[in-house]
């Protein structure tokens, strides 16, 4: 159970972060048409991509090869469409990413 | 009295010029729709049999196993089978895919036939 | 890449798409069903008492209670039958039953088949369970089709799947940003926004949708390309028979116990397996070929080690001596590679949480394939505007219409199934046969009723009727049965409760699908009321000066 909660939280922020590497998606969050900064989207994709590998290394120790690729590719299908949906719906959900980047 | 089928002859004769007209006018006016319908069987039976060929130049790979080769190429025959659909659809013209499916399956078969030989002796 | 080369792929995707859409549809969504297979059939039979393990925490005194009263019933029931099942509760199936093999009987009129009772631990009485086609036949459906003949069923099904695999590559190839526009979902956008969501439901579940196709043209391999194995082995179904024997042999071993033959029963065997496998419960104990020499004790466990169910064991005389054996795999790594495909496909080791994620997967690959279809309507549509040609019939509206009574109707369908389950008298004669015809007449059914509406009426009304027919199910279950969601939770029968309660998610999501429509048209609806008065206007204003 834990180690479900875990996953989706990682592929959730890994995810979350490689939309917002994207320009459309971070000016749709943000509510202002804006070209991010190449570091950003460095920062944005390096955080994402590591937090998608760490999740999938995790699930792979939690359940073994096979099953833990299969919970991997599962919560991701959950995480992105739960994504998508915010981004069409509600991108002010996100805003706390960029919040929280200006604080840095 | 010479040619007593002479009117028949005519008819034939006649019969034979009209149906050429007409598959001419149907051939220049539905090229396209002749092109689609020869890629889709070729595309669906050819490709089939070259799949099936595929499959079983496979399991000549596999000389100790034989069911490893059989399950192996069975499995590779269904991505072949993509490729070949994607191969005929994509070509210029439904003779070229015609040719390229027809002399791939000339090619295995022949390699096929020269194997069961070589294993037969 | 090529733009021709694109161009073409786009076609093949369209057409290769369009040519099966509605059956590959067919199979994606009673497919998904399958996942809850058990959950259904629990619900399809609500004779069926619930047993919760942790009512007795000392199990095995309650178990030799009901060994005791299930071989009794046996015994009673099904003396002549080759074969018996003992079913103790499992976490899927969490209750007691036996069944057996009715062998065929030309005196009694008595045909081959499996029969089944449930068994009550507490009054320790055999119940009678109705007879029902269950999810078994619901799952099954969605690769031998029901009514044509099985191996027609299977070659379709793979030659859809195969079109699907094609569909896929052609869609991965077609598609140019596949991952600047992995979230991109633009809702108000008319044709746009269809595109985003055939994008969205197939690019998101894409590692499930090439698993699903590739391992489901793996499962019906051995029909569709048993040439292959012609080759090899020969024709005719005694030489494949060889390659199966083969292919499908396991890794076996044997040992000795200490268990004396003559005290081999039902009883001593479960002992011996509990004590043996103390962290696996068993969940089946099968006495296999009674009265034959090949007499064996087979016992299952509802366990699993990564996907793999954990391997059965063989109880058997031997030499005057009592012997287990224990299956450890398959032998040969093609049959190894093949299991694990199957394994994929079926999805028997997911625990609820990998099970839902299965079951939405499938719904967004019906989803994906309703979106195409809707998308190639759409084109025509908006080509048919472009070119003027507005003849009264035509053939775009009329499969726009089918199209209607393929998607929202399949669903009513399913509904109309789980009806039939409850409605149909019990003492029916081939009941079972018709709770799956009464599935496919409403299917029909909606099938005629979208033929006489207007496609965009249709739309609207058939999601209406799907909303209420789902709603109606727990209320149908109530009536019919004494099993209401509230009285089921407090009992723990989760299964069932589960079973209503997804009935009414599924309502409430065509509900919103309803409003959602209604709220588009009256959107439309003001934006044409606002160009008439905009035109009015500006007609009387042009028309003041004069």
């Amino acid at each position: 159970m834990s180690s479900i909660i875990l996953q989706i939280i990682l592929l959730l922020l890994g995810f979350t972060l490689l939309s917002l590497s994207m320009s459309r998606h971070f000016s749709q969050v943000t509510n202002k048409r804006q070209r991010l900064a190449k570091s950003t989207v460095w920062l944005f994709r390096m955080l994402g991509y590591g937090l998608i590998i760490v999740s999938v290394l995790v699930a792979i120790n939690a359940w073994g090869v096979v099953l833990g690729l299969v919970y991997c590719f599962g919560t991701a299908m959950l995480v992105t469409l739960l994504l998508s949906l915010i981004l069409a719906y509600r991108p002010r959900w996100l805003s706390v990413i960029p919040k929280m980047m200006k604080l840095m | 009295m010479l040619y007593p089928f002479r009117e028949f002859y005519a008819y034939l004769h006649f019969y034979f010029q009209y149906t050429v007209l007409i598959t001419m006018t149907f051939i220049k006016t539905h090229t396209a729709t002749i092109g689609v319908t020869c890629r889709v069987f070729i595309a669906l039976f050819g490709g089939f049999l070259l799949a099936n060929l595929v499959a079983i130049l496979i399991t000549y790979w596999f000389v100790d196993d034989k069911i490893d080769g059989i399950v192996t190429g069975i499995m590779a025959s269904f991505i072949v089978y993509t490729g070949i659909v994607m191969f005929v659809f994509a070509t210029k013209s439904a003779g070229r895919a015609a040719f390229g499916v027809g002399t791939a399956c000339l090619v295995t078969f022949g390699i096929i036939f020269t194997l069961e030989l070589a294993v037969k002796r | 890449m090529r733009p021709r080369f694109r161009q073409s792929m786009n076609w093949l995707h369209t057409w290769a798409g369009f040519a099966v859409a509605w059956l590959l549809y067919f199979i994606f969504v009673t497919g998904s069903a399958g996942y809850f297979e058990n959950e259904i059939d629990r619900w399809m039979k609500p004779e069926i008492t619930v047993v919760n393990s942790n009512d007795n925490p000392d199990g095995n005194t309650n178990a030799y209670q009901v060994l005791e009263i299930a071989e009794q019933q046996l015994n009673q029931l099904a003396s002549d039958s080759p074969q018996w099942y003992i079913r103790f509760p499992a976490t899927r199936e969490p209750f007691m039953g036996i069944s057996w093999l009715q062998l065929a009987d030309s005196e009694s009129k008595k045909t081959k088949q499996w029969r089944q009772k449930s068994i009550n631990p507490e009054n320790g009485s055999a119940v009678a369970i109705r007879e029902t086609g269950g999810g078994h036949t619901l799952y099954r459906m969605h690769y031998n089709l029901h009514y044509i003949p099985k191996i027609f069923g299977y070659i379709l099904t793979s030659l859809a799947g195969m079109f699907m695999l094609i569909g896929l590559v052609t869609g991965v190839v077609i598609h140019k940003k596949i991952f600047f526009e992995f979230f991109t979902f633009r809702p108000q956008k008319g044709m746009r926004a269809w595109l985003d969501i055939h994008n969205v439901l197939s690019v998101l579940p894409l590692p499930f949708h090439l698993m699903i196709t590739y391992s489901g043209l793996i499962l019906l391999m051995t029909v569709t390309m048993s040439n292959v194995i012609d080759v090899t082995y020969g024709e005719g179904k005694a030489n494949h028979l060889k390659f199966y024997k083969v292919a499908h042999s396991e890794i076996k071993e044997n040992k000795a116990i200490t268990l004396l033959p003559e005290d081999l029963s039902l009883k001593t065997v479960f002992d011996d397996a509990s004590t043996r496998y103390k962290n696996q419960k068993i969940s089946f104990i099968g006495l296999i070929d009674r009265g034959s020499k090949n007499e064996h004790y087979d016992i299952f466990f509802d366990h699993f080690t990564g996907i793999a169910l954990a391997s059965s064991v063989e109880y058997r005389i031997k030499d005057h001596q009592v012997e287990i054996e224990i299956s450890r795999g398959k032998a040969g790594s093609a049959a190894r590679v093949y299991e694990l495909f199957e394994r994929l496909h079926e999805g028997l080791f997911a625990d609820i949480y990998l099970r839902w994620l299965y079951f939405i997967s499938g719904l967004l690959g019906a989803g994906m394939i309703a979106t195409g279809m809707m998308l190639w309507i759409l084109k025509r549509q908006k080509n048919a505007c472009k070119d003027n040609k507005s003849s009264r019939f035509n053939i775009i509206t009329l499969i726009e219409k089918i199209n209607v009574a393929v998607i929202i109707g399949l669903p009513i369908a399913i509904a109309g199934y789980f009806f039939s389950n409850r409605l149909l008298p019990i003492t029916m004669v081939n009941r079972a046969d018709w709770e799956i015809h009464c599935f496919f007449i409403s299917w029909l059914a909606c099938l005629c009723f979208c033929l006489f509406r207007q496609s965009e009426n249709a739309w609207k009304n058939m999601l209406t009727i799907a909303a209420t027919s789902y709603a109606l199910l727990p209320v149908v279950n109530l009536i019919t049965t004494d099993h209401d969601i509230i009285s089921s939770i407090q009992k723990d029968d989760w299964i069932m409760a589960g079973f209503d309660l997804s009935m009414l998610l599924f309502s409430a999501i065509f509900t919103v699908a309803v409003l959602l429509i209604n709220k588009n048209r009256q959107h439309k609806k003001s934006i044409n009321s606002h160009l008439v008065a905009e035109k009015k206007s500006a007609i009387t204003s042009e028309e003041r000066p004069s």
